[in-house]
C-alpha cells in the first residue's frame, strides 16, 4: 500500500500520527511528516482510520486499479482503460 | 438567502432547545434526528437555517469549500442573539476562511502540536493532585467548577499563551459573560472588556520581547503589511483565551456528572486505565458539550441527499445528533466506555464534538490530554466522590447551544 500526505492541506489535527503512528508523525511546525509511505498490509486498518479521521483531507491511501477477478469487474459495461 | 424574518418559518423547529437529561440532546433534537438527516429550524430572528444530524453528510458539508465560515458575511446565521455582537463579526481562525484562515492556522500549529501537548502532560497532573489535596483539606462539600474544573483548563491556557493566571477572575467572568449573555448588546460589552485588557497585555509584550507564552513569540512576528496585523493578533488572543477554558471546563464538569451516573462506566475506566483515552472521546461524543459542531453559509448550490443547500442557505451541524447517528455509533445513547473495543483505538474519534474541516479544533489533542488527567487525578484522589445534589437539582445552563453547569456541588 502507498500512501502520501499533502502539507498543503494540512491543519495539523494529528489523528495520523496517533492512529498510525508507524506510519506518520508531525514535524516542528506541526504539520504532516510521512515515516513511511510504503507501509505493508498489516498497517492497513490503521491507515485507513487515518485518512478517515483527517479532517481536511491530506492523507490519502493510493488505490492501484484491482485486477478484475471477479464477474462483476468484468461486466461489459466497465469502461476500458485507455 | 431566505428572507429573515416571515410568518411562514413559524411552523418550523424552534432552534436552540435545552437538555432534560446533563448528557442526552434535548428531546426535541432526538425527534428531529429520527425523521432524516437535513432539517429546517427557525432561529431567534426569524429566519430559518438547516440543522443536519446525519454524519456523513454533516462530514461532506463541514469539509466542501463551497461552505464558507465568513462571519463578517451579510447572510452569515447569527445563531444566538449574542452571535450579532460585532465583536464576534469576525473571530480570529473559526471565523476565516482560506486563505487568510490557513495562514493563521498554520502560524498556531506548533503549539498545538501532539509532541507540545504530550511535554506539558506532567505540568498539568502535578496542578490537578494539587488542585484535589486543596478540595480535600477544605472538606466536602465544593463546587468542582471552582475549585477544579476550571482552574484547569484557564491555568492551562493562560500558561500557554503568556496571560497572567493572577488576571484569571476578570478573564473567567468576562468569558462567561460574553458566553452566556442574552443580548448582543451585553455580549459586545464583555466582550470590549476582554478586548481592552488583551490590547494592554499585547503592548506589554511588545515593549519587553522575550517573554513566555504564545502571545509573546507572536508579538515579535506582527507585521501591519505581512500575513499577521496587529489587530490580527489581537483577535486570535481573544478567540485562544475564550475557547481555551470555557468549554474544557464545563467538558470536565459535565463528564463528572456522567461518570458519577454510570457507576458501572466508571468502575470499567478504573478497573483498565488503558481505557482513559477512549474514554474521554466516548465522554466528548456523548456530552457534545457545544452541541454544534460548526455554522456556515453555502456560498453556492449544493445537492445533498435529494436536497437542495441553496447559495446564501445557513447551516448548522448539530454534534450531539450527529455523535448519535446509528450508522455509525450503534447503541448511539448509550454511554459504553469500551465502544472501540476491538477496532483501532483511534477511530472512537470520529465524533464530531470537534467539528471537521479546516476548523476542526485547533486545542483538540490539548483538550484530550486536560480531560485525561482530570479525570484520572480526581477519581484517584478522591475514589468515593459522589454528587452533593440530585441529578435534577444540579444548576444547568439554559437558552444556549454551550452546554454546562454554573455550579456542580460534590462530596465524599
Amino acid at each position: 500500500m502507498k500512501v502520501t500526505a499533502d502539507r498543503s492541506r494540512c491543519m495539523a489535527a494529528g489523528h495520523c500520527a496517533i492512529s498510525a503512528p508507524d506510519v506518520f508523525d508531525h514535524g516542528e511546525d506541526g504539520l504532516v511528516v510521512v515515516l513511511d509511505a510504503e507501509p505493508g498490509e498489516e498497517r492497513r486498518r490503521e491507515v485507513e482510520v487515518a485518512e478517515d479521521l483527517c479532517p481536511s483531507r491530506a492523507i490519502a491511501i493510493l488505490r492501484t486499479a484491482a485486477v478484475a477477478a471477479s464477474s462483476d469487474a468484468a461486466a461489459p459495461e466497465t469502461a476500458p482503460a485507455d | 438567502m431566505n428572507a429573515p424574518t416571515t410568518t411562514a418559518n413559524e411552523d418550523l423547529f424552534a432552534y436552540p432547545q435545552d437538555r432534560a437529561c446533563p448528557w442526552q440532546p434535548s428531546p426535541g433534537y432526538q425527534d428531529l434526528g429520527r425523521q432524516g438527516p437535513l432539517h429546517r429550524v427557525r432561529l431567534w430572528d426569524g429566519r430559518w437555517i438547516w440543522m443536519v444530524t446525519g454524519h456523513s453528510q454533516a462530514r461532506r458539508l463541514l469539509a466542501d469549500p463551497r461552505m464558507s465560515a465568513d462571519r463578517s458575511r451579510d447572510d452569515f446565521p447569527a445563531v444566538l442573539p449574542r452571535l450579532d455582537a460585532p465583536i464576534f463579526k469576525p473571530i480570529a481562525i473559526i471565523g476565516f476562511d482560506p486563505p487568510v484562515h490557513d495562514v493563521h492556522r498554520r502560524l498556531l500549529a506548533p503549539d498545538f502540536s501532539l509532541k507540545q501537548v504530550r511535554a506539558m502532560r506532567p505540568h498539568v497532573e502535578d496542578l490537578a493532585r494539587r488542585l484535589v489535596a486543596d478540595m480535600l483539606r477544605a472538606g466536602p462539600p465544593v463546587d468542582l467548577v471552582e475549585a477544579y474544573a476550571l482552574p484547569i483548563p484557564s491555568m492551562v491556557i493562560s500558561e500557554l499563551l503568556g496571560v497572567p493566571y493572577d488576571d484569571h477572575e476578570f478573564f473567567e467572568a468576562k468569558t462567561v459573560g460574553l458566553l452566556q449573555a442574552k443580548s448582543a448588546e451585553d455580549a459586545e460589552r464583555a466582550g470590549r472588556e476582554l478586548w481592552d485588557y488583551l490590547d494592554g497585555l499585547i503592548t506589554r509584550k511588545e515593549r519587553e520581547p522575550g517573554g513566555a507564552g504564545v502571545l509573546s513569540r507572536l508579538a515579535g512576528e506582527v507585521d501591519e503589511d505581512g500575513d499577521l496585523t496587529r489587530e490580527d493578533l489581537l483577535r486570535i488572543a481573544l478567540a485562544l483565551l475564550i475557547g481555551g477554558h470555557d468549554t474544557t471546563s464545563q467538558m470536565i464538569a459535565l463528564g463528572v456528572v456522567t461518570l458519577l451516573e454510570h457507576p458501572e462506566q466508571l468502575a470499567a475506566l478504573r478497573a483498565d486505565p488503558g481505557v482513559l483515552p477512549a474514554a474521554v472521546d466516548e465522554l466528548l461524543r456523548l456530552v457534545s458539550i457545544t452541541d454544534v459542531s460548526g455554522v456556515r453559509v453555502a456560498t453556492e448550490d449544493i445537492e445533498i441527499d435529494g436536497e437542495v443547500i441553496r447559495a446564501g442557505d445557513g447551516v448548522l451541524v448539530s454534534s450531539s445528533m450527529t455523535n448519535r447517528d446509528p450508522a455509525v455509533f450503534p447503541r448511539p445513547y448509550e454511554f459504553d466506555v469500551h465502544r472501540t473495543r476491538g477496532g483501532n483505538a483511534a477511530s472512537g474519534r470520529q465524533h464530531l464534538t470537534f467539528g471537521f474541516g479546516i476548523h476542526q479544533c485547533l486545542g483538540q489533542n490539548l483538550a484530550r490530554m486536560e480531560l485525561e488527567v482530570a479525570f484520572s487525578v480526581l477519581f484517584e484522589g478522591i475514589p468515593d466522590l459522589r454528587l452533593g445534589v440530585p441529578l435534577e437539582a444540579l444548576p444547568t445552563r439554559s437558552g444556549g447551544t454551550m452546554q454546562g453547569v454554573h455550579t456542580l456541588p460534590i462530596e465524599w
